[in-house]
């Protein structure tokens, strides 16, 4: 665990920042003004500080939730997404934040309550609208929790906001926060790739096995559960290893509690393929990526789209399955 | 080619200089540069560069001229004075700020089992301590010259407290020797950790680049394209293979060519 933390001057005195030190043990202390005086700088290297990441306790002032891109859903049409933190504990060789980011320490942003206060706003001012909020898109949504509480006095206030659904993105086993009393419009998304590739290539995260364990608990309290196969990866044996993940995850769940899958190509913006690359020269997972207008992405001869469709819809209904691309 | 990185000390006092010398068997690097020391085979140099802020700008700009690779490792050692830390206890330092606050500066973020804490470098001996600081007198201008090329995570800096309040000693020179000494193996042992390239750059592609060159005309632009291509081909070829793909080739564009298909008709293997 990190040990080395900077902290804004502005938010030294939080009662978050103090209570998120003391579950750290003899932290090192630094005090800076503002996080972006040592975060994505030009002269830092991802790749070294994922060695050791430092940790940053910051205040978000603006640009708080966002819109998803157009393309983007799990079924409602008004879409949204956040993050309370800048990067993930886990190490994932084709994680996008390598190319968003030249920074790997972990930024956490102290100030939740803006975070829920702008969440109540979009509920109040889009009334007659069904919304999804999406977290874990810059870091995961509860790796960090056990430090961080902050899906869990979310989670808390989401029966409150009926016309929202809340997605927590995850690739964690962390679900202390998620009790016998369930919340309707919260979903819990399961990301996966295959055991065989994930033990290379997804460094920290629990084995599939254990993350089913946990999704096994949860969907016996009657969560809604999502599972995410974004992206999926090409590679020697996929089609075998894919079927027989499906095959592990739905077999052991009851199908009636999942709210939705979705599923992508490995692909990347130019701007962060192109970042990306540089650090990552040799990493053969970027070998074949083909260049398209404005990104670098998987080949479509490997047809996954309709290998996924025809292998998920054996357990699942095709409406709630989407193709993210 | 090196599989470790070129290490650069700088010290502001020769006396800093001596356990450091010492302990990496340097020599004096020529007559040329009278404060320069090396030890050219462990890839480490060193630099006196003289007190004060500009002076330590300076060393740093006259060692780029001998090494300027963006993976080198830079470090700054030399004592330091604090209002109340424990004489001889050492620090590494993560921030530095001037007295005039013009900027602040960053080292490295990670955690070396070492307490941390920030510089105030100031440019006169500093008779009013704020116990929140470290002060010294080149820590900015080191920091002030490495900033826009090198590497935050290759940029160390270690201060040993010398005197505080209660104490100051007698001799700066035999205090410099004696802790700096006592230190010297254990800043040695953390560098270490840093040392090691990737292992990318060490696939020694020139072998294979030259028997291109010797069989055709390469332009400066191909010669580029080749060096990215042979990168990745060496992930998943071996160098006989490289070799023979080579010889049998017909023509440079020809050979690009199937290297480009290759690698995006490439499937990972696991």
């Amino acid at each position: 665990m990190t040990k080395i933390i900077y902290i804004e001057r502005e938010i030294k005195d939080h009662f978050r920042t103090k209570l998120i030190c003391s579950k750290i043990s003899n932290p090192e202390i630094i005090v800076i003004d503002r996080f972006s005086e040592i975060f994505n700088k030009k002269n830092q290297s991802f790749k070294l500080q994922k060695n050791d990441p430092a940790l940053i306790i910051a205040k978000k002032y603006k640009n708080l939730i966002h819109k998803t891109p157009e393309n983007y859903g799990i079924g409602n049409k008004y879409n949204y997404y956040f993050s309370y933190m800048y990067n993930c504990l886990f190490d994932c060789k084709y994680c996008f934040l390598q190319g968003m980011y030249s920074s790997a320490n972990y930024v956490i942003f102290v100030n939740y309550e803006d975070y829920y206060d702008e969440i109540k706003k979009i509920s109040i001012t889009n009334k007659k609208k069904n919304i999804t909020i999406f977290s874990g898109y810059d870091c995961d949504s509860l790796a960090f929790e056990a430090i961080s509480n902050f899906m869990s006095c979310l989670i808390k206030k989401m029966p409150e906001y009926e016309n929202i659904e809340l997605e927590i993105r995850t690739k964690s086993t962390y679900s202390k926060l998620f009790s016998k009393n369930i919340i309707k419009n919260v979903i819990i998304a399961y990301s996966f790739t295959p055991d065989r590739f994930s033990n290379k290539y997804e460094k920290g995260v629990p084995s599939v096995d254990k993350r089913l364990k946990v999704i096994k608990r949860l969907s016996n309290l009657g969560w809604k559960l999502g599972f995410r196969f974004d992206p999926v990866i090409i590679y020697e044996g996929w089609q075998e290893d894919y079927k027989e993940l499906f095959i592990k995850i739905f077999q052991n769940i009851d199908i009636d509690n999942v709210h939705s899958i979705t599923f992508g190509k490995l692909r990347f913006p130019d701007t962060i393929y192109k970042k990306l690359i540089k650090e990552n020269m040799t990493e053969s997972l970027f070998f074949n990526l083909e260049k398209k207008k404005n990104s670098y992405e998987s080949s479509n001869e490997n047809n996954i789209e309709g290998f996924l469709i025809e292998n998920l819809t054996k357990f699942i209904d095709e409406r709630k399955i989407f193709f993210n691309n | 080619m090196s599989k470790t990185k070129i290490i650069n000390f700088l010290v502001a006092l020769k006396h800093e200089a001596l356990p450091i010398i010492d302990y990496f068997g340097l020599n004096l690097n020529d007559k040329k540069h009278r404060n320069i020391y090396s030890n050219v085979e462990q890839n480490v140099f060193l630099i006196i560069s003289g007190i004060g802020i500009e002076n330590a700008k300076k060393a740093v700009i006259k060692l780029k001229k001998l090494n300027n690779n963006k993976d080198d490792i830079w470090i700054n050692i030399g004592i330091a004075g604090h209002k109340t830390l424990k004489v001889g206890s050492i620090y590494e330092v993560k921030k530095v700020i001037s007295s005039n606050n013009e900027n602040t500066f960053f080292t490295n973020s990670f955690y070396n089992k070492v307490p941390t804490s920030t510089v105030c470098c100031v440019n006169k001996e500093e008779k009013k301590y704020n116990n929140k600081y470290l002060y010294d007198m080149e820590s900015y201008g080191f920091l002030e010259a490495l900033d826009s090329p090198t590497i935050k995570e290759n940029i160390f800096m270690f201060k040993i407290v010398s005197d505080n309040l209660q104490f100051k000693p007698k001799s700066y020179k035999n205090f410099s020797v004696s802790f700096i000494s006592k230190h010297i193996r254990k800043i040695n042992t953390i560098l270490d950790k840093y040392r090691n390239k990737p292992p990318e750059s060490f696939y020694d592609i020139s072998l294979i680049l030259n028997i291109i060159k010797n069989k055709y005309h390469v332009t400066f632009y191909n010669k580029k394209k080749l060096e990215k291509i042979l990168t990745k081909i060496f992930i998943i070829k071996s160098q006989k293979e490289i070799k023979n793909d080579v010889l049998v080739s017909k023509s440079l564009n020809g050979l690009i060519k199937k290297y480009e298909s290759y690698l995006t008709k490439y499937i990972l293997k696991i």
